[in-house]
């Protein structure tokens, strides 16, 4: 019983344990043994294999080992498989083997042996195939009827085929063992040849050599050797295979083959410059000529011929060959010719010919090969070309050549042969002149039939002729021409007569042209000399000498001169020239109507000939009744040509044909055209000699009848000659005159000096006038106006004057009252002007002092009855001061001094402003008062003086009211014409007043007059208003209607031209605050000596807390100066002692002392405060002021100095609207160029900044030119950028520094110049950036 | 090496490529042997030879071609020649790997003129063990890999293989951990 197993048998046999031995195993060896353990105890060291009962092969090797001690049999043994295959079925593995088993290792041998045995299999098989294909090619090898050896190393034979023997009849046996060189070769083997073949040899190099092979008999063939190294696996020589062809069959073919080519190409190079070839398989083309090309290139063995070819052929012509080589391709041709041109490398064109033939067609008929030649054919084409060129001009010489060239039979003069040109040249059809001789008499002119015979005769005579004659043709033209010829004898005798003709007709034309033109040129000399210097007594004569010469010029038969009367609408004839036997028509042709002749006429006045070329033809053309005139005087042609003179037609010429008619060419037109000037010259030169004397005549009335005295001198002054004129004012008698010397003639003094100045003069040529005073004999003095001119002789010398002496006495009587008059006037317009500078002065001191304590008064507690006097005072004042101010307006309107301010304003503002000043005055009136219109259209704002619009307005309104006693006063205001920068505007007035005279309206309102003398009485005012107004509109360039009915009503119309502005053009009103603060506590020194001045002046400043010190004149003020510390000092003009101006000069240049000073003056004449200032003064007051002009002009003028200053700017500059500067003017300039603003503004800059830094260093140190000239260079920027507050003052500082010096003023100026340069830079830098 | 390597690959280009690119392989490495008796050792270089050969004419790598090949020895070759053999290695790719060792060993002993490689098992886990490879042969650690990827297709339990000690960075053996 099995009590343990191993692993690996209870996986091939599952558990067995516990089961009986003899039932799982049979004991195969040994054999017949029995299965009890004592009998098997006694296997041990025995070889037992085992057999599993149920399992046919599967055995066990091993072998019994017995323990007795433990009675147990153990079996070692491992299984037996027969191939591996078998263990992998029995699912053991490698592992289940013991390591010592080496049964797996065996059936991995025996594997091997299995793989083994397939690999020498197949090596065995590899072998045999290998073996066969050996056999194969020993046998091809033995059986090729090529000749093959096989050598070893040193060259000795050791196989031989069949082949081999055949070809060269040795035997086997006498081939091996020797070398191919010992069998073969002979005497004319190539030993090159061999030598090559050896040298492959021994460097076991392949090599093929083609050489002559000897037989065994002596014989020889050609042999190709081909031979090749054989070398083993170790690259050994194994031998060398020799491989021997008979090719002499080939090479004979080959040999006739290039003799063949040689031969064939040697003809093509004979026939072509070039032969070539093509291959169509390779694509190939080569030439036989490379070396020698025709296009002159350098062809290389590389060059792609063909491509070659291609690219040098005129592209032109490239088709044709492309055509060509595509029909070879296709087979639609076998050889061809072709014609075209290649480009040499000089870039000379060559004309080739190209000719070829397919030599070789593969089976489908296409061709493989063709051969060709390439001809240079290019001077055979250039000859062609030259020929075609040749024929071509010699063709053409005949078609074109004018002159004809014949030959004729002679004497039959039967035509050969005549150039194409005589077609033209004869008019005839070339068949007419070829078939027979009957077209040459007719064609020659019949005057020159002569010339024809005596050619015919020179021809027999001399054999030659040139001769000229005429032809006429059919179309009746004559022809010269030249015929030249010559007679000659042909072969068989017969004569001919060969020549040229030429048409010399232009010749012939320019001939008679010339001569013709030789001839109007003599004509033309011979009438100038006639005309020029001809005495006009023989004009009519020369007239009649020269219609007879230029008639026969002109070969008229009449020649004539008529003149026109165009008033009568006649002509008349004044000379005629007749050819003999013409009748004279003279008689017929006086005053001619010119109406049956409108056409003539017509052509006369535009300053045309009228040329009739033929009369009978007339009728036709529709002139039938000029024809019946003209050829009621035999007329056949005439030609007319107009005379005028200046623009007036005033005749013609003209010039008739009777006999035949006349075509007048361009030259003969021309010259009756100077005939007919040089007629209007004569004409003109007798007028004028006739005029000029009628004129010296006329002139010398003239002088005898107005007085005028005449007195020629010589040189000498000696009197030659004086009309009665002269002797009467002189007071002498003729006689007495001439003779004497005219300076001796009583004259004063003065005058003869006078005199004889101008007669000097005379010399130099100078004609003039003067006046002198003449002493007459009875001692009467008389003032003479003289002209006197040089008097000369025909030659040109200057032999004395002529004078003409008018008496002026009465005149200069005359002239001294109006001087004096003029004297007088001038000197009453000064009392006038001083009387109302006086005036104003006068009367507005003491107003000034009434108003001003008015306002005074006004301020003090008053009963009502007090107040009424007030107000009337007031009212009487104010009324006063408007007479006062219209008295002013007058005279500065007469002195020429009114200006006009030319602002912005609101002429509706101004209106109602009017309105509503005047409205209660016209409701005092009970007067109904409207502006009845104002058109809308009128521009909101307008440039103009508002305040004289103003004042005109209210002049013409307080009339009407104060006329008017019941109805209404309007206004209106209307557009009437809108220009693009102006408009004109309609201001009226209407009332229903007393209305006015007709007389008074046109009377131009004189000064100071009213309608009549009542009115003052009746309505008062001073007269003055309409003037003034008139005035003022009239400096305004407007005008003024007016349309009035007395007792209806006036209607007055103020047109005024006003310029359109712009919102910013109007003024921005000051808002300016009486502030007690800048003057508080001030210190000012008033002086004046009018006591109630000054008094107001105190009374109104001490309301204004100022300190006020008082000076009654000039001297007492500079006391104050000195003793006093003084912010300003108000200073009167006019005072007693010493005035305000001298007392300024001294406080400033002697006191030199800065504070302000403020003239008060009364003088308050327009350019008044500029006087002022100039003297040293800060400001400017005009008497009588009220309380508001006198602080503003104070603060103002403190309100500059540097402590208050910034307080003001600050309160001042944000109500400021009135730009300080504008960009306006530079901008225009600039038309919109950014970069040139912005350019000026830095320069402006820069300028501003720099100059017044200058001015300030250079005024600092009183250095005052610098001052003047840094002032003169920033003027123009300052301008330019419009700064108005200091335009003004830089003018100023550069005219007046350098007199001013430190002054005030100057310091002023300068201060405020700084100020406002910096704010404007500042401002503009802001703006810009 | 026996002739049944360069067989082999002979075998492995002629059926995947065609026997014209076998003689080009044949003819760029220079090697003239017109038949490779399996049983013979050859020099090592001809394998070599081959297989540089055989990745210029086919224009892959060595490595890629020693992959390859060590694949077809594996799915080819052996099985075709020592079907038996390998099946005996054991009944599953572990069991094989397991073997491996031991089955080299009996190799040397019948092929006295082999040397073949050593082989090591470690870290046996259930799907992963670390196989050691120890072999005087250079540049045979792609044919390595080729055999290893060609066992895991032939058990069809595909490898994924972890180099983890290489000669080139200083180690005396190469090791791979080959997990399934």
């Amino acid at each position: 019983m099995v009590i343990c197993q191993g692993s690996s048998l209870q996986k091939l046999l599952g558990d067995i344990q516990k089961k009986r031995f003899d039932k799982l195993f049979e004991i195969v060896r040994p054999g017949n043994v029995s299965h009890k353990l004592d009998h098997l105890k006694n296997l041990e060291n025995q070889t037992i294999l085992l057999k599993i009962k149920d399992r046919d092969n599967l055995l066990f090797r091993g072998q019994f080992d017995y323990y007795p001690d433990s009675k147990l049999l153990m079996f070692w043994g491992t299984p037996w498989f027969n191939s591996i295959e078998e263990v992998v079925e029995t699912n053991l593995s490698l592992s289940d083997f013991a390591p010592v088993d080496p049964l797996i290792d065996l059936l991995h041998l025996v594997k091997n042996h299995e793989l083994v045995t397939e690999d020498l299999k197949h090596l065995v098989d590899t072998v045999n195939v290998q073996k066969e294909k050996l056999k194969e090619l020993s046998y091809v090898a033995s059986a090729n009827s090529n000749g093959i050896l096989y050598t070893d190393e040193k060259g000795n034979i050791t196989y031989v085929n069949q082949g081999f023997l055949k070809m060269t009849g040795f035997e086997e046996k006498e081939v091996l063992g020797k070398t191919p060189v010992e069998l073969g070769k002979g005497p004319e083997t190539d030993l090159e040849e061999i030598q090559k073949m050896l040298q492959a040899f021994f460097s076991l190099q392949p090599f093929k050599v083609e050489l002559k092979h000897y037989r065994k008999d002596g014989t020889w063939f050609w042999a190709r050797i081909n031979g090749q190294i054989m070398r083993d696996n170790e690259e050994k020589f194994l031998n060398c295979f020799s491989l021997i062809e008979d090719i002499t069959e080939e090479k004979k073919s080959k040999e006739r083959l290039k003799t063949f080519e040689q031969t064939f190409q040697k003809v093509l190079e004979f026939s072509g410059d070039n032969v070539w070839e093509h291959d169509f398989r390779t694509e190939k083309t080569q030439f036989s000529n490379l070396s020698n090309n025709f296009l002159g290139l350098d062809v290389q063995e590389a060059t792609d011929l063909a491509k070659f070819w291609y690219e040098s052929i005129v592209p032109e012509d490239l088709t044709l060959l492309q055509e060509n080589d595509r029909k070879y391709r296709a087979g639609e041709i076998s050889s061809h010719e072709l014609v075209y041109r290649i480009r040499h490398r000089n870039g000379a064109v060559k004309w080739v010919l190209d000719r070829g033939i397919v030599i070789e067609k593969n089976s489908k008929g296409k061709p493989i090969k063709i051969i060709g030649t390439h001809s240079d054919i290019t001077r055979q084409k250039e000859s062609e070309q030259e020929l075609l060129a040749v024929n071509k001009k010699l063709e053409s010489v005949l078609f074109e050549l004018k002159d004809v060239i014949w030959a004729v039979t002679f004497p039959e003069l039967e035509s050969i042969f005549f150039t194409p040109s005589a077609e033209d040249l004869f008019e005839l059809k070339m068949e007419t002149i070829m078939k027979d001789n009957s077209w040459i008499l007719p064609l020659i002119y019949e005057k020159d039939h002569h010339v024809f015979h005596e050619i015919i005769q020179e021809a027999v005579e001399k054999k030659e002729f040139s001769r000229e004659l005429r032809l006429k043709t059919s179309s009746g033209k004559i022809k010269w021409i030249h015929v030249k010829g010559r007679l000659t004898e042909e072969d068989g005798g017969a004569l001919r007569l060969n020549g040229i003709l030429s048409d010399i007709s232009e010749r012939k034309r320019t001939e008679e042209l010339l001569e013709a033109q030789e001839n109007l040129k003599n004509i033309l000399i011979e009438l100038s000399t006639t005309y020029i210097n001809m005495d006009l007594q023989e004009v009519d004569e020369k007239i009649q000498a020269s219609l007879k010469r230029i008639g026969e010029f002109v070969d008229a038969d009449r020649a004539y001169v008529f003149s026109y009367d165009l008033k009568a609408m006649t002509c008349s004839c004044n000379h005629e020239w007749c050819a003999p036997g013409i009748a004279p028509q003279i008689q017929n042709t006086q005053q001619v109507s010119l109406n049956d002749i409108p056409e003539w006429l017509e052509a006369h006045r535009r300053g045309e000939s009228f040329f009739v070329p033929e009369v009978s033809a007339l009728k036709e053309q529709g002139f039938d009744q000029l024809q019946g005139v003209l050829e009621e005087q035999g007329i056949k042609s005439l030609i007319a040509i107009p005379m005028i003179l200046g623009k007036e037609l005033v005749g013609f010429v003209g010039f008739d044909s009777v006999r035949h008619s006349h075509k007048y060419s361009q030259k003969e037109v021309e010259l009756l055209f100077v005939f007919a000037q040089m007629l209007i010259n004569v004409q003109t030169r007798k007028q004028s000699e006739l005029r000029i004397i009628q004129q010296e005549e006329k002139f010398r009335n003239i002088i005898s009848n107005m007085s005028l005295g005449l007195l020629e001198v010589d040189n000498e002054e000696t009197v030659l000659h004086a009309n009665q004129t002269f002797c009467e004012m002189a007071g002498y008698r003729m006689e007495d005159l001439i003779g004497t010397k005219a300076t001796d003639l009583l004259l004063t003094e003065e005058s003869k000096k006078t005199l004889l100045k101008k007669s000097a003069s005379r010399k130099y040529g100078n004609s003039d006038s003067y006046e002198l005073q003449y002493k007459k004999p009875d001692g009467e003095l008389r003032w003479w106006h003289v002209s006197g001119a040089p008097n000369y002789n025909d030659n040109g010398q200057l032999i004395g004057s002529i004078g003409i002496h008018l008496d002026i006495t009465a005149q200069k009587k005359l002239e001294k009252e109006l001087i004096r008059q003029r004297e007088e006037a001038e000197k009453s317009r000064r009392s006038k002007e001083l009387f109302f500078a006086n005036m104003s002065h006068e009367i507005r001191t003491p107003m000034n002092a009434i108003v001003g304590m008015g306002e005074q008064l006004a301020k003090t507690p008053l009963n009502e009855s007090q107040k009424g006097y007030l107000s009337a005072i007031q009212v009487s004042a104010n009324h006063l001061m408007v007479v006062l101010k219209d008295i002013l307006d007058l005279s500065k309107l007469e002195a020429g001094k009114m200006t006009l301010e030319v602002i912005g304003f609101d002429l509706k503002e101004v209106l109602g402003r009017a309105k509503k000043m005047m409205t209660p005055k016209a409701e005092e009136k009970g007067l109904s008062f409207s502006i009845r219109e104002f058109d809308p259209r009128i521009s909101k704002v307008l440039k103009g003086d508002p305040f004289r619009i103003n004042q005109i307005i209210l002049n013409l309104v307080s009339n009407s009211i104060k006329f008017t006693k019941k109805g209404k006063v309007t206004m209106a205001c209307r557009l009437i014409e809108d220009h693009e920068q102006v408009q004109v505007i309609s201001l009226e007035v209407e009332d229903t007043g007393i209305g006015m005279d007709t007389e008074f309206i046109s009377g131009d309102f004189a000064k100071y007059v009213q309608e009549d003398s009542s009115i003052t009485r009746k309505y008062g005012g001073t007269g003055l208003g309409l003037s003034i107004t008139k005035e003022l509109i009239n400096l305004m360039e407007g005008e003024m209607r007016i349309t009035s009915q007395k007792s209806e009503g006036t209607q007055i119309h103020i047109i005024l031209p006003l310029e359109k502005g712009v919102e910013s053009d109007l003024p921005v009103e000051r808002q300016e605050q009486l502030s007690a603060d800048p003057l508080k506590g001030k210190r000012i020194l008033v002086v004046d000596d009018n006591d109630f001045n000054r008094l107001l002046a105190l009374t109104i400043l001490e309301q204004y807390q100022v300190e006020c010190f008082t000076a009654n004149n000039g001297k007492e003020a500079i006391d104050k100066v000195k003793s006093t510390d003084l912010d300003l000092i108000l200073m009167d003009i006019q005072m007693p002692v010493m005035d305000g101006v001298k007392a300024t000069h001294f406080i400033r240049n002697q006191l030199h002392a800065d504070m302000p000073i403020i003239a008060l003056t009364a003088f308050a004449l327009k350019g008044d405060e500029q006087k002022y200032l100039n003297q040293g003064m800060n400001g400017f007051i005009s008497k009588p002021f009220q309380e508001k002009d006198l602080i503003l002009a104070i603060s103002r003028v403190l309100g500059h100095q540097p402590e208050i200053q910034e307080a003001t700017i600050e309160s001042k500059e944000p109500v400021s609207e009135v730009p300080r500067y504008s960009l306006d003017e530079l901008n225009q300039i600039a038309k919109g160029n950014e970069d040139f603003v912005q350019k000026m503004i830095e320069i402006f800059c820069t300028n501003a900044k720099e100059g017044m830094k200058e001015i300030r260093e250079a005024f600092d140190s009183e250095d005052y030119d610098t001052v003047r000239k840094v002032a003169h260079k920033i003027k123009p920027s300052i301008k330019m950028m419009r700064i108005r507050e200091i335009s003004e003052e830089v003018v100023e500082l550069e005219k007046q520094i350098l007199s001013e010096k430190n002054s005030p003023k100057m310091t002023q100026i300068i201060l405020h110049m700084e100020d406002i340069l910096q704010w404007v830079v500042q401002d503009i830098q802001l703006n810009t950036k | 090496m026996y002739g049944l390597v360069n067989k082999s690959i002979q075998n492995l280009v002629e059926t995947n490529f065609g026997p014209d690119k076998w003689e080009a392989i044949k003819l760029k490495s220079g090697i003239d042997i017109d038949y490779f008796i399996s049983t013979q050792p050859y020099d090592d270089s001809v394998t070599f030879k081959l297989a540089v050969a055989a990745s210029e004419v086919l224009g892959i790598s060595v490595d890629e071609v020693l992959v390859a090949f060590g694949e077809w020895w594996i799915l080819k070759t052996s099985m075709e020649k020592y079907g038996g053999l390998m099946q005996a290695g054991g009944n599953n790719l572990k069991e094989f790997l397991m073997n491996l060792p031991l089955f080299h060993d009996r190799i040397m002993m019948i092929y006295p003129k082999l040397t073949p490689p050593e082989f090591k098992i470690s870290e046996v886990e259930d799907n992963s063990l670390v196989l050691h490879y120890f072999s005087k042969r250079e540049g045979l650690v792609s044919f390595m890999r080729g055999l290893l990827l060609g066992l895991g297709k032939l058990y069809e339990s595909p490898v994924t293989l972890e180099h983890t000690l290489s000669k080139t960075t200083g180690s005396d053996h190469e090791a791979f951990k080959v997990s399934w």
